[in-house]
């Protein structure tokens, strides 16, 4: 056991910070999540591009699928330094969380070629097309059906709340294969392309502000079997995993960070550093976040240790969860009416923090995960 | 950066954890009493060289911390803790085997002042190594001997002195506090899988598996900012890690009593003993406030 970074690991956030503060100068003060609209690819493009080149952007991935076979720990260096200060990656950050890992975990060859050469190269756009309008925390009771028609699925059904669908090319789509089987054993992964005939999106508006969702709905839309992640009917264990990487794979312990260093600045200008209860609140704030911290990275460790994916990562989500609230609070409160500006530190903090506890499975779900699996408590 | 003990540090853990089984523990506690010392416990510790492993340039204050941990884990009525991590840092091979902290500024009694051979007291930014003239012990409900103290100070540690004697007092409370966060939820957990209400295991409720995991997160989180407050030794790592404990001790210091409902109110009921100290542990240095004002210092100035 031991807490220090390597020389490697050192050099590496240095060079993809120095990276986005030289592209990206402003954004570090007032640190947004970036939503880039649909004719922004280009922009998005040219920062993966740069960090492709400079082989930062899949370092910890395999050489053969483009990495650099360095250690897991640079995947949450990444996170940490491009997701918290404003996401230069746009929707690829989850490429290389979740569905990279996935693709290499349960890929066949030709998708493995197909998918893993494109998002080394910072040229994959992904959506995550699992929740539906019946089914948000009971993920497993979905019904968008695949039905078999020769080396096709036939696609029908509604998906919703759908992230980054103004710049996706691909959709890793949950869909039931055999709506006879339990729940969780009639789902699969299909691995579906958003320019298909049949696939319409029609965007939702909201004032979460982190990143626009939509609805996605899928009439008659046929993908090739050879489209298919993994098993037919296995494509729960999939999902699983794949969630269990998302939980830590968006750094919000460090964006509560850079946040905090912000609001400091801003309370040191403003004359209210001083005042004893700004600093209490600071430094609790503080603590939640190094809190939060020190849980994600020990399912980064264990990532790093090549162990399975367990349930840690739900007691880490709820840490952040907790503490980038308590910073969001914190800015509201000390920003008072000058944080109701929707371009201030508190404005562009308040709403996004909010869906931290919704998006990616519910704060209430992570809690059920650590009873239940953690403390070994009795079921319901 | 990794997560699992390395071979010295499990044998740290298996070494210390058969002491405390068999010289510690709930029964142990009870029979030394609450305003009482366990030098028998100290004794055996110190012989094994467990106190000063966080002077041992191959182990250091992290492998202190392990102890310190265990030793509230498993209701061990010594300073371990503050002896363990303030000792050989502030003192080196002179530490004592009997040690006490206490902050010139501030008048309440003394953790373990009626037991200590050497008292260091905070004065701003000096240490000073002080013997004790007079203790005056108080009754308290709260898991641990205090005294009101009379020192006469010996020498002062230098300059500096005192910062580095407040670090390593904060890294030896949340040590402190996460182990008896640890006890007191796992105790908890334990009682509502069994106890049984309404035809079923009270655990079972939602209403109160949540209030368990959301405490089961808060000394999770206290465990590794006190490890790592240990490992960095920086300032701010440390009062981080001490104002995340005090507030988790408050926290799981009430909720877990009343979780438990009236039984935890007994004394023979194991609960009172980590609860207990938690609320003792958490008003010292000033509470969580004087932790959470220090982590704003020494991140922001
Ligand atoms: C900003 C944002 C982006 C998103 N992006 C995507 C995306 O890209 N792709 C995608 O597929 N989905 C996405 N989602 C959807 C997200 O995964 C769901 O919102 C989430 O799974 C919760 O489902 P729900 O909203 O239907 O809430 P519900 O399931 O209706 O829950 C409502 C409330 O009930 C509680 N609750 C539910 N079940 C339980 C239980 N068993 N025990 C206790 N409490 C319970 C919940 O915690 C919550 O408080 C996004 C959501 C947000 C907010």
């Amino acid at each position: 056991m031991e807490f220090a970074w390597t020389e490697e690991e050192v050099g590496y956030r240095q060079q993809v910070r120095a990276l986005v503060d030289d592209r990206y100068p402003s954004w570090r003060a007032t640190p947004v999540h970036h939503s880039f609209a649909g004719d922004e690819r280009d922009q998005v493009t040219a920062f993966t591009h740069e960090l492709r080149d400079r082989k930062l952007l899949t370092a910890h991935w395999p050489a053969e699928y483009g990495g650099a076979d360095q250690s897991a720990w640079m995947h949450i260096i990444l996170g940490e330094e491009l997701w918290s200060v404003g996401e230069p990656r746009g929707p690829q950050y989850m490429s290389v969380n979740w569905i990279g890992p996935a693709i290499m975990a349960n890929g066949t060859e030709a998708q493995k070629q197909e998918h893993l050469g494109r998002i080394s190269d910072g040229e994959a756009f992904w959506c995550q097309g699992f929740s539906e309008p019946d089914s948000g925390s009971d993920l497993a009771s979905l019904k968008c059906r695949a039905e078999r028609d020769g080396e096709e699925y036939v696609v029908n059904g509604q998906k919703i709340w759908t992230s980054h669908t103004q710049l996706a090319e691909w959709c890793f789509l949950l869909v039931r294969t055999d709506p006879d089987a339990e729940p969780h054993k009639g789902i699969s992964v299909l691995l579906v392309p958003m320019d298909t005939p049949g696939i319409e999106v029609r965007s939702i508006a909201n004032v979460a502000g982190e990143s626009s969702f939509a609805e996605v709905f899928f009439t008659d839309v046929r993908v090739p079997v050879a489209n298919r992640l993994g098993p037919e009917n296995g494509g729960w264990d999939i999902v699983r995993a794949a969630l269990t990487y998302e939980r830590v794979g968006a750094p919000r312990w460090h964006r509560g960070s850079v946040v905090l260093d912000a609001l400091v600045a801003w309370a040191k200008e403003h004359g209210r550093f001083d005042d004893a209860i700004v600093q209490c609140r600071l430094g609790e704030a503080k603590a939640a976040i190094e809190a939060a911290r020190m849980l994600a990275y020990r399912v980064v460790d264990e990532r790093a240790h090549k162990m399975p994916p367990g349930p840690n990562a739900y007691v880490a989500r709820v840490s952040m969860v907790r503490a980038e609230k308590q910073v969001a609070e914190l800015a509201l409160w000390l920003m008072g009416e000058q944080g109701i500006d929707g371009g201030s530190l508190a404005g562009h903090t308040f709403y996004p923090t909010l869906t931290a506890g919704v998006a990616g499975g519910t704060y209430e779900v992570q809690l059920n995960l650590v009873a239940g699996l953690v403390l070994q408590l009795p079921r319901r | 950066m990794d997560f699992t003990l390395d071979q010295d540090q499990q044998a740290i853990v298996d070494a210390v954890t058969t002491i405390f089984t068999k010289q510690a523990g709930a029964d142990r506690a009870r029979a030394v009493g609450a305003s009482g010392h366990d030098d028998a416990l100290l004794d055996a510790l110190a012989q094994a060289g467990f106190l000063d492993l966080a002077g041992d340039s191959t182990i250091g204050p992290l492998g202190a911390v392990l102890v310190a941990e265990l030793a509230s884990r498993h209701h061990a009525r010594a300073n371990i803790a503050v002896r363990a991590l303030v000792g050989p840092t502030l003192l080196g091979d002179d530490a004592p085997q009997r040690l006490a902290v206490t902050d010139a500024s501030r008048p309440g009694p003394v953790r373990f002042g009626q037991h200590a051979d050497v008292v260091l007291v905070l004065d701003g930014d000096e240490a000073h190594v002080a013997t004790v003239a007079k203790a005056t012990p108080i009754e308290t409900p709260y898991g641990c001997p205090f005294a009101h103290l009379d020192t006469t100070r010996v020498r002062s540690l230098g300059p500096g002195s005192g910062p580095e004697l407040a670090k390593w007092w904060q890294v030896a409370l949340a040590a402190e506090i996460s182990g008896a966060l640890d006890g007191a939820v796992a105790h908890t957990v334990e009682y509502l899988r069994e106890r049984q209400q309404f035809k079923k295991p009270l655990g079972s409720l939602q209403a109160l598996q949540h209030r368990l995991a959301e405490a089961f997160v808060w000394a999770e989180g206290a465990r590794w900012l006190a490890r790592r407050a240990a490992f960095e030794a920086t300032p701010q790592a440390a009062a981080a890690a001490a104002a995340y404990a005090a507030q988790a001790a408050q926290l799981v210091g009430t909720d877990m009593h009343q979780l438990s409902g009236a039984i935890g109110f007994t004394t023979e009921f194991d609960l009172q003993l980590w609860t207990s100290r938690l609320h003792a542990l958490r008003v010292e240095f000033g509470g969580v406030t004087a932790h959470q004002l220090a982590t704003t210092r020494a991140h922001w100035g």
